[in-house]
């Protein structure tokens, strides 16, 4: 396979990967509005801190994705 | 919506513990003055003193009686939500709903992963190496959710075993009610 063609592709599945992550992300953003509303532990969201947590490392590693990997792939194009 | 101040719960609970034993402490006087007082003055009225005395020393032990157990409850409140936290509130229907949007992320997840592995031989691309380790902390992060999950089910078990035990005790408790022609047909 043409180097370039394997390219594109790896590029075209990441960016799949990058927009599943961002819609994870917003899913997380949710559950942590429910943490709130549901189940209040000492004045915050029980497990809030947790699950936000999670939410930073997922923006790593969609961050990681978009302009360590895909905006590196570019340069091949 | 269940909501607990265990600070303020424990003091009211001690505050009413208090009353309770002047309660206690001024039924237990009564009687003993009433019986004392029958040492001093013997008259055949007297039947009719102590009939009615019985009576209503019967209903002030029935009341002692009443808000000790309601005390009990409160207790019970109180010792159970000392392992949860010093103040909850809490929503139990919301167990399902976040069980559920915490099942959607696990899945989505899932499905990431499933992206990566599909990727197939990545290693013509020098930054390989970067896509594997986002791999790996994705893995992590689904580690770290399935953690989350149990230990949330955990807390809400928790309030609901101490909500279920405490209904048990308050379904016990009997409530009766004294209306103005019963009390004037017992006088």
């Amino acid at each position: 396979m043409d180097d370039k063609v394997r390219v594109l592709k790896l590029y075209e599945r990441m960016n799949r990967i990058k927009n599943k992550t961002s819609d994870l992300i917003d899913s997380v953003e949710a559950l942590e509005e429910s943490l709130e509303k549901y189940l209040e532990i000492n004045n915050k969201g029980y497990k809030k801190s947790a699950v936000n947590s999670q939410r930073n490392e997922l923006k790593e590693v969609k961050n990681s994705v978009k302009y360590n990997i895909m905006s590196n792939l570019r340069n091949y194009l | 919506m269940i909501e607990v101040n265990l600070k303020q719960l424990r003091e009211a609970i001690n505050s009413y513990n208090n009353v309770i034993k002047t309660l206690e402490d001024n039924n237990t006087a009564i009687i003993n003055n009433f019986n004392e007082l029958g040492k001093h003055w013997q008259d055949e009225r007297i039947n009719k003193l102590s009939a009615s005395f019985n009576l209503e020393s019967q209903r002030a032990l029935k009341l002692e009686k009443n808000v000790k157990s309601q005390l009990a409850v409160y207790r019970e409140v109180a010792k159970g939500y000392e392992a949860i936290g010093r103040q909850v509130k809490c929503n139990l229907s919301g167990q399902d709903i976040i069980n559920a949007k915490i099942d959607n992320i696990i899945n989505k997840i899932n499905n990431i992963i499933a992206r990566y592995d599909s990727l197939g031989d990545i290693s013509f691309y020098p930054r390989a190496y970067l896509i594997r380790s986002n791999k790996r902390k994705m893995k992590l992060i689904l580690k770290e959710f399935k953690t989350i999950k149990s230990e949330l089910n955990k807390k809400f078990n928790d309030i609901r075993e101490i909500e279920n035990s405490v209904q048990k005790k308050i379904a016990a408790i009997k409530v009766e009610y004294i209306t103005v022609n019963n009390y004037e047909r017992e006088e």
